[in-house]
């Protein structure tokens, strides 16, 4: 009895998501581009699918009482669901984090379900509030354990802000109930197989019919792939919604053999940044993106060959964290740090900066340089034949009170990786690099707030190859 | 208006508020709490409930929320919090001393690392804290299993492969108790029942009495709750129907005298239309399970707190004889509470009015004082889910003792510690350090272990944890500089009784690498050290001669000891004669940057292996005996 009642959930719960994943597949129509407004011909198209879906009782609704919430509220009220649901997912790929908000906010106030809570968090996450978004993510993974995008959101979250090890345990705890779940996975497969061949619109699209047959432990080892990289990429499959595991984010004007080739720091002004020298090309375009998926060109205005480093005048101001203080002094030799950069990539595509913990190093053997100490990946694999340069490095460095210290840097060949502090730059560069710490500003902050910090911090440096 | 059951009145003295959970057919579980007697008033008065729901061990801030959604998000208030949801609770609470705390469920489970790393005891003690009283479980109370449920009940710590977990009893840090105190609340479980024994697996219910007058609080979670959990965490319990079971329960309530009835389910339902209001009632829960629940009680019921589905919602909704009745939601996660004054006659000891209101747990509230206490062990748990404890910083060959392993008190955790704290300040920047100076009894049990921990980092690989336990207190590193003679007298001042020190201590600091002196115990004060080197690459300067005198005693050398010490602690007076000081890192920060001279690939520290100690041990003594003297005797 209670396994056939589990059984009968997760094909419930598989189905709902998968409706919405339809949904705004067909309204929004693209990943990584900001969706342009749909047509209302679309919406309506959308809204009939949805409103198929929903209002069709499944065989796993009928009949189990778990559902009930779901089979007892008015058919016209799930189809405002899933318009809500769509609705607010377009608005997150034009990243209005407000409107997107707004919309889901009332989609769960019609029914409890997971794909509203996916859908919150990736809104949090958009909106640069990691904190919020890792906390209720925790919720969704916990209390939607048979829908295993809430667990790979929550895992990829953890990972990226600096709790692999959690992650990994997170991941692996999933995949464990995936296996145990083989059979049932089956028979998930069959069920979905019928409502499937009953909505037109999914029988006639194989993407669309694709989806309904993503089984749990693809998109779990996917994740699982990514994740022990230690250079996790969401692409292809990990972009898919509902839980879609990178932000929504411009692209405008990035030419299509762009690609993400380093990190950089923004600066407090919000209007200029901090770069590895390595990473600018002598001509040409550079572009930079927050982790909230803000795209801005760039211009180098300032080189300092002799510490590695150039400065950027961007096109127009990003925001800047609102806690973002710099150390009063170099921190010192083994304190405990933090390094966030993103992967470096083969594309352009946005992307959750990834955040590692470690101890700082001391002075190089030389005296003339300071080593950063936390150990970062190098050598990124993107794929089974793209390796990418190690000189990617170039992220914020914050200490445990989350102030800015410096800039990581790739060493040369072979020598350990540098911190670029403060001291090391001219006093117009330290300056501009952010605004002293107020005196109550040194308490040790959470990881988690300092990954949020990182989100308007750490830059994407984009150019082409 | 309801009720047909009459009572003779209570004693004239009762206890004013008194609190007793019982089991469904079984004898109550607890004493009543003895309070001070009042004469029972002969006026209706009121009692205050404060309700909240879906917890879920958010300690910290959901973020904002809005009384409803035409509210615009960026005029949101930031809501919840456990401190702050323990600062609207007080002051609730002082608005009537009659009050009570309960709660619709969900407390534990899916919730955030900062609490579900620790199996939850954060939730638990922050809601102890909070003034829980008695809660419905929800079903995210069996995410772990009935066993767990009873270990967070009644205390102690998570076992597992049969050694307390690393992430459970962590009270020493956060300062709670150890082992876990448990919930001081009651979780009830009126429609769980244990199959093999037919009883329920909490009580039913619980009672509390006010003026006198008892007033039953009956929790249950829903009865669906199977099909939403882990099969593996319902096993062997039966999950019966919420309201046959309530009514059930009523023949056995009101033969205890007991009129005023209060419901805590884990159910719940959604208001229609778009605003949701958290005091509204749009569409009265219509087709929803808690409507159809609550159709189904028993008049005796007075009011019903309920919750699973996080919505806010403050309704009137008809029980089976079509009188309605308070059914509140506080949302979700700390957000909402609700305030429910209900008006209790004492003739009748029936209620006569319930006017129920949710409440946002505002942060920003000037009135409001965020509770300090709930607050340092949420910061304390947040410390403690800090990635940092398990990263390696190093390994070492062999056990590095705390303890002394001969008679002239040398210990090799000190040795390593002193030559990180002479490393960390050797450059000229850092205070041009010679020499570096560990007291004894900051070197803390037990030293460093070649076993690896529960954590599972290794053999002789040491961890931030691991070295955080030896130097935990968080001192600074101050270098100074000390004359020759002035380093003498330090020396001698470690004896006790001697220049100033403590009559009855005799404590010996760890010297950095190539520093070496001897000591006489069976000398006077002020002759015991004889034969201070100081090597440095392949020179060795005397200090002091085996004669016991000072060379150039004017002569100054930067030395390097803790905060602590500099400022005279541990009885080293002389230290504060050091001049030109300069602070810096913290000593478990230097630990660490030297640890990594030893992380693998790279060997690993061996006691002894300092090239500066030219295999010789640093601290030497005049005679035989293998004892290292510690109190009033300088010469054991």
């Amino acid at each position: 009895m209670t396994v056939a009642l589990t059984v009968d959930l997760a094909i419930a719960c598989r189905l709902l998501l998968t409706a919405n994943l339809l949904a705004v597949a067909l309204a929004a129509n693209a990943a990584d581009t900001v969706a342009p407004a749909s047509t209302s011909t679309g919406n309506e198209k959308l809204r009939q699918v949805m409103g198929r879906i929903q209002a069709q009782p499944t065989a796993a609704q009928a009949g189990n009482p778990a559902v009930l919430t779901a089979k007892t509220v008015a058919p016209e009220r799930l189809q405002e669901r899933a318009h809500l649901l769509a609705s607010g997912e377009q608005a997150l790929a034009r990243r209005d984090v407000d409107a997107a908000l707004q919309a889901f906010d009332r989609a769960a106030l019609i029914l409890h379900a997971a794909d509203t809570e996916i859908a919150l968090v990736r809104a949090y996450m958009q909106g640069g509030e990691y904190r919020r978004a890792l906390a209720f993510g925790a919720h969704t993974a916990g209390a939607h354990l048979d829908v295993v995008g809430g667990s790979a959101l929550y895992a990829w979250l953890l990972h990226a802000g600096g709790q692999p090890v959690i992650a990994q345990r997170l991941l692996d705890e999933a995949q464990s109930r995936a296996f145990n779940d083989g059979a049932t996975g089956e028979t998930a497969n069959k069920a979905a197989d019928k409502v499937a061949d009953k909505v037109a619109d999914v029988a006639t699209d194989p993407r669309a019919r694709q989806a309904f047959h993503q089984p749990a432990h693809q998109l779990l080892n996917r994740v699982q792939q990514q994740l022990r990289s230690g250079t996790p990429l969401a692409s292809g499959a990990l972009l898919t919604l509902p839980t879609r595991l990178a932000p929504y984010g411009s692209s405008e004007g990035l030419p299509k053999t762009a690609r993400v080739v380093g990190s950089g720091v923004l600066l407090h002004s919000g209007q200029e940044a901090l770069v590895p020298l390595a990473l600018v090309p002598r001509t040409g375009t550079l572009w930079l993106r927050n982790g909230l998926g803000q795209l801005v060109t760039a211009r180098v205005i300032l080189r300092l060959p002799e510490v590695g480093v150039a400065r950027l005048r961007l096109g127009r101001a990003l925001p800047v964290a609102q806690d973002l203080w710099s150390a009063d002094r170099d921190a010192f030799p083994g304190s405990v740090g933090y390094a966030v950069e993103f992967v470096a990539a083969p594309d352009a595509a946005p992307a959750w900066p990834v955040l590692r913990t470690g101890f700082l190093g001391g002075v190089s053997s030389d005296g003339a340089q300071r080593l950063l100490g936390i150990d970062m990946p190098h050598d990124q694999r993107v794929g089974p034949n793209l390796r990418l340069s190690a000189d990617s490095r170039g992220g914020p460095v914050f200490d445990a009170a989350g102030r800015l210290l410096g800039m990581a840097l790739s060493g040369k060949p072979g020598a350990p990786d540098r911190l670029v502090t403060a001291s090391t730059l001219p006093a117009a560069w330290r300056q501009a690099l952010a605004r002293p710490a107020p005196r109550d500003a040194n308490t040790r902050h959470g990881i988690d707030k300092i990954y949020e910090i990182s989100l308007k911090t750490t830059l994407q440096i984009i150019a082409l190859p | 208006m309801k009720k047909t059951f009459t009572a003779v009145a209570v004693a004239s003295l009762a206890a004013a508020s008194a609190l007793v959970a019982c089991g469904g057919n079984d004898d109550p579980v607890n004493s009543a709490v003895v309070v001070p007697a009042v004469v029972v008033p002969a006026t209706p008065f009121v009692v205050k409930l404060i309700g909240f729901n879906d917890y879920h061990g958010t300690l910290e801030s959901p973020g904002t929320f809005g009384q409803n959604t035409s509210i615009p998000a960026a005029s949101r208030p930031a809501v919840g919090g456990a401190d702050f949801l323990a600062a609207h609770v007080a002051a609730l609470k002082k608005q009537n001393p009659l009050n009570v705390v309960v709660g619709g469920g969900d407390f534990i489970g899916a919730s955030p690392l900062v609490s579900s790393l620790f199996f939850d005891e954060p939730a638990i003690e922050t809601l102890n804290r909070i003034g829980m009283e008695f809660t419905s479980v929800g079903n995210h109370e069996f995410d772990k299993g009935a066993n767990e449920l009873l270990r967070l009940q009644n205390g102690g710590c998570k076992i597992t492969n049969g050694l307390t977990d690393p992430n459970s009893c962590k009270g020493a840090t956060v300062g709670t108790p150890v082992p876990f105190e448990g919930a001081k609340f009651k979780w009830l479980s009126a429609n769980v029942v244990v199959t093999a024994t037919g009883k329920t697996l909490l009580p039913a219910y619980g009672i509390k009495t006010f003026n006198g007058v008892k007033v039953a609080f009956i929790g249950m979670t829903l009865k669906a709750t199977p099909s939403i959990v882990t099969p593996t965490g319902v096993a062997g319990l039966e999950f019966k129907d919420e309201a046959a079971t309530v009514n059930a329960l009523i023949p056995e309530l009101r033969a205890q005298g007991i009129e005023s009835i209060v419901v805590m389910v884990h159910e719940g339902g959604f208001q229609t239309g778009a605003l949701a209001d958290i005091n509204a009632c749009e569409g009265n829960l219509a087709g929803s399970a808690i409507a159809a629940i609550v159709k189904q009680l028993d008049d005796a019921v007075d009011a019903v707190v309920s919750g699973h589905t996080h919505a806010a919602y403050n309704c009137k909704l008809p029980n089976a004889k079509g009188r309605t009745i308070p059914v509140t939601s506080a949302s979700a996660f700390g957000r909402v509470l609700t305030d429910m004054d209900l008006t209790i006659d004492p003739a009748t000891r029936n209620v006569t009015a319930a006017v129920a209101t949710n409440r946002l747990v505002v942060r920003n509230d000037p009135a409001i004082t965020a509770d300090a206490v709930v607050a340092k062990i949420v910061d304390g748990y947040k410390t403690l889910v800090s990635p940092i404890a398990n990263l390696i910083l190093g390994s070492i060959t062999a056990d590095l003792s705390n303890g002394r392993i001969d008679g002239a008190c040398n210990m090799p955790a000190g040795d390593l510690i002193a030559d990180s704290q002479l490393a960390a300040t050797q450059p000229a920047n850092f205070g041009g350090a010679a020499i570096a100076f560990m007291n004894g009894g900051g070197v803390r049990s037990p030293g460093f272990t070649f076993a690896s921990s529960t954590a599972g980092e290794g053999n002789g690989n040491v961890t931030y944890g691991e070295a955080f336990t030896v130097q935990p207190f968080g001192n600074s590193l101050v270098t100074m500089s000390l004359t020759t003679q002035n380093i003498k007298d330090f020396l001698e001042e470690q004896f006790a009784g001697c220049l100033g020190q403590s009559t009855t201590a005799t404590r010996f600091a760890l010297p950095s690498g190539g520093f070496k002196y001897t000591w006489d115990g069976a000398k006077a004060c002020g002759a015991r050290i004889s034969n201070v080197t100081l090597r440095s690459g392949s020179t060795t300067e005397t200090l002091v001669d085996a004669t016991g005198v000072v060379q150039s005693p004017t002569k100054n050398y930067r030395v390097t000891v803790n905060n602590f010490m500099a400022d005279g602690g541990d009885g080293y007076s002389t230290l504060l004669k050091g001049t030109s000081r300069l602070g810096g890192a913290q000593d478990i920060d230097s630990l660490t940057a030297y640890m990594a001279n030893f992380k693998a690939p790279k060997a690993a520290y061996a006691a002894g292996s300092n090239a500066a100690d030219a295999g010789t041990r640093r601290i030497n003594r005049l005679g035989s005996s293998a004892i290292c003297p510690g109190g009033a005797d300088t010469n054991p």
